[in-house]
């Protein structure tokens, strides 16, 4: 069964901070989104992924991939360094990139980020709340031929 | 026992080198104030065995000791220290990531339900040569712990310790040669390439030494010069159903082998199912027999065997160690996760298809610098066979032995062939989780300081 990452981090509310997500916003398709498909598609298992900003308080990361997070949230770090870097620089509560980029801080705060789906993972994972497939355990490789 | 690249006085024994003792005891305790938990960890100081002991004249008892994140916030380790710790050894074990989920493996049925994970602070492993000597050694540990007030932990409903007895000659209750295939540790440091895929610079194993290529945590400061030398051990108790075991090779291995005697068809199974004959002689190596070299050859490749006809892609070697077999991309993307394995199995013997209800299995302790890249990694790809090109197509496969057989994974066994594929349906969960957690198993130092500061 894929797992759910749903990170959600209140942004900072300064005018530097608000600047940088009014150019984040700005350039995402062209600068930001291809990177990210990428990275993605090289990973061969992410199922679905968006960017989310909510009234420009909240920012979030949605993923479905393959796996645990603890193994994965490494690749997050290595493969969109740049995208991260952007996003936790404007997120309330981080420390400093320098202090953030390894593979500790990193996993740590992802998971201090992410929110629990309400409902009971059919994984029988109690970290993990509920989260629907209509294809069951497939993985991207199963649903690819990889 | 010397090393030029670590100081061997420093690091428990255990950490280099497996006893290869009869009689083993885990004693668990629960810190109940700092003061009396330093003054128990001053006593052990003395007895704990480094590795720069002689273990030539046999001595006995050799104890070694490991401390849980919980029992370093009950020693008083101050919070800005605790904080720079791997985060997954400050959670302690994660069910989804070990894969316990079974309503018979899940931690909530841990430890005969008599304690949770939570309360372990400290364990003391005894090895012994006789019951005699260990239970003088437990009955002095014990009356220690008891004189300072701490609380020990009593694992079984029955109140009787983890206890570890070597059975058949160093082989483990499915019959396999044990501890056959562990890393070779280069001790010295030297950055010279070594063509032996086995050969690892210590920072795979011990703390301290966290560098870009190979990160532990603490990684600096502070908290890593107290856990200098010291490594994280991940302690696990795993119930064998041996009567399962016996009864899948006795209704298979004809299937597998019609043109063989029973009996010559259940070992091959056996060997199929694990990746060596029983005896430890690698299939990449001797396909068709077992050699019985001693100590069997370590020294082959998977790119000898491509297709698996010798060794299945799925047997527990191939799939714990692939050695040079080609890895899925995001697997690269960190060292290969490696792992010392020490520990014993428990309870009688049993030769039967039929179980008799006794407990038995194996009390594990693999022993690492990264629990996340290294016991996690391995224990995915055990619960999943989806870290290799060799499984495309068939990507929802486990390890035969190990896997945890969840809801919706693939339960047959692909046995590659000349003919073609044999698909063995039915595997078994051979294995019950039975408790878990993860230790901080100090250097000599770090031990002191511990108890001291």
């Amino acid at each position: 069964m894929a797992t759910a990452l749903n990170m959600t981090m209140a942004l900072k509310q300064d005018p530097q901070t608000q600047a940088i997500l009014a150019q984040v916003k700005a350039t995402f398709a062209q600068s930001i989104q291809p990177a990210i498909d990428a990275a993605l598609r090289k990973s061969q298992i992410v199922h679905f992924a968006r960017v989310l900003v909510i009234d420009d308080k909240y920012i979030q990361v949605i993923t479905e991939f393959d796996g645990d997070k603890q193994q994965y949230t490494e690749f997050f770090r290595k493969e969109l360094q740049p995208v991260f870097k952007v996003i936790f620089s404007m997120a309330e509560g981080v420390p400093s990139w320098d202090e953030l980029n390894n593979s500790n801080s990193f996993y740590k705060y992802s998971k201090g980020f992410n929110v629990k789906a309400l409902g009971q993972s059919t994984s029988g994972d109690p970290d993990e709340g509920w989260l629907f497939s209509a294809y069951g355990d497939k993985t991207v490789k199963d649903l690819l031929g990889l | 026992m010397n090393g030029a690249g670590v100081d061997f006085s420093n690091i428990q024994a255990v950490v280099v080198q497996a006893y290869g003792y009869p009689f083993s005891r885990h004693l668990l305790f629960h810190f109940i104030a700092s003061g009396p938990a330093k003054n128990f960890l001053r006593e052990l100081l003395a007895k704990v065995t480094t590795a720069d002991q002689s273990l030539d004249s046999k001595p006995e008892p050799l104890l070694n000791v490991g401390i849980t994140y919980r029992g370093l916030v009950a020693l008083g380790v101050p919070s800005a220290v605790l904080d720079t710790f791997d985060a997954v050894f400050q959670e302690g074990p994660d069910a989804g990531a070990l894969g316990d989920l079974s309503p018979e493996s899940t931690p909530g049925t841990w430890w005969e339900q008599q304690f949770s994970t939570e309360d372990v602070h400290c364990i003391v492993s005894i090895f012994c040569r006789t019951e005699t000597a260990l239970a003088s050694a437990s009955n002095q540990i014990r009356a220690s712990a008891t004189g300072l007030g701490l609380s020990e932990l009593m694992a079984r409903k029955d109140k009787t310790s983890l206890d570890g007895r070597s059975i058949r000659g160093g082989r483990v209750h499915f019959g396999y040669r044990d501890g056959v295939g562990q890393p070779r540790v280069n001790w010295t440091g030297s950055t010279s390439v070594s063509p032996d895929p086995n050969q690892l610079h210590y920072r795979h194993f011990l703390l301290g030494y966290s560098n870009a290529d190979l990160p532990s945590y603490p990684s600096t400061g502070t908290g890593a010069a107290l856990v200098k030398d010291s490594t994280y051990m991940v302690f696990r108790w795993v119930y064998q159903d041996v009567a399962a075991f016996n009864r899948f090779l006795q209704d298979h291995a004809a299937g597998l082998a019609p043109e063989l005697p029973l009996d010559d068809a259940k070992e091959l199974l056996a060997a199929k199912l694990i990746g060596r004959w029983r005896d430890g002689t690698p299939l990449v190596l001797s396909p068709d027999r077992p050699v019985g070299s001693d100590p069997p050859d370590n020294n082959f490749l998977y790119s000898t065997d491509p297709s698996g006809l010798r060794c299945p892609f799925s047997a527990h070697i191939r799939v714990t160690n692939s050695r040079d077999q080609a890895l899925d991309p995001m697997e690269n993307l960190e060292p290969f996760p490696r792992l010392i394995r020490r520990g014993m199995p428990y309870g009688s013997e049993l030769n039967s298809t039929v179980d008799d209800g006794a407990d038995r299995g194996l009390l594990g302790m693999f022993l690492c610098s990264d629990i996340r890249r290294q016991f996690y990694t391995i224990m995915s790809w055990m619960n999943r066979n989806s870290f290799s090109p060799v499984f495309a197509g068939n990507r929802q496969v486990q390890d035969p032995i190990c896997g945890n057989r969840s809801k919706t994974a693939d339960t047959s066994f692909r046995v590659p062939a000349s003919t073609g594929s044999k698909m063995i349906p039915g595997l078994p969960a051979f294995l019950r989780t039975k408790g878990t957690a993860f230790f901080l198993v100090p250097s000599r130092a770090t031990l002191a300081l511990l108890a001291t500061a």
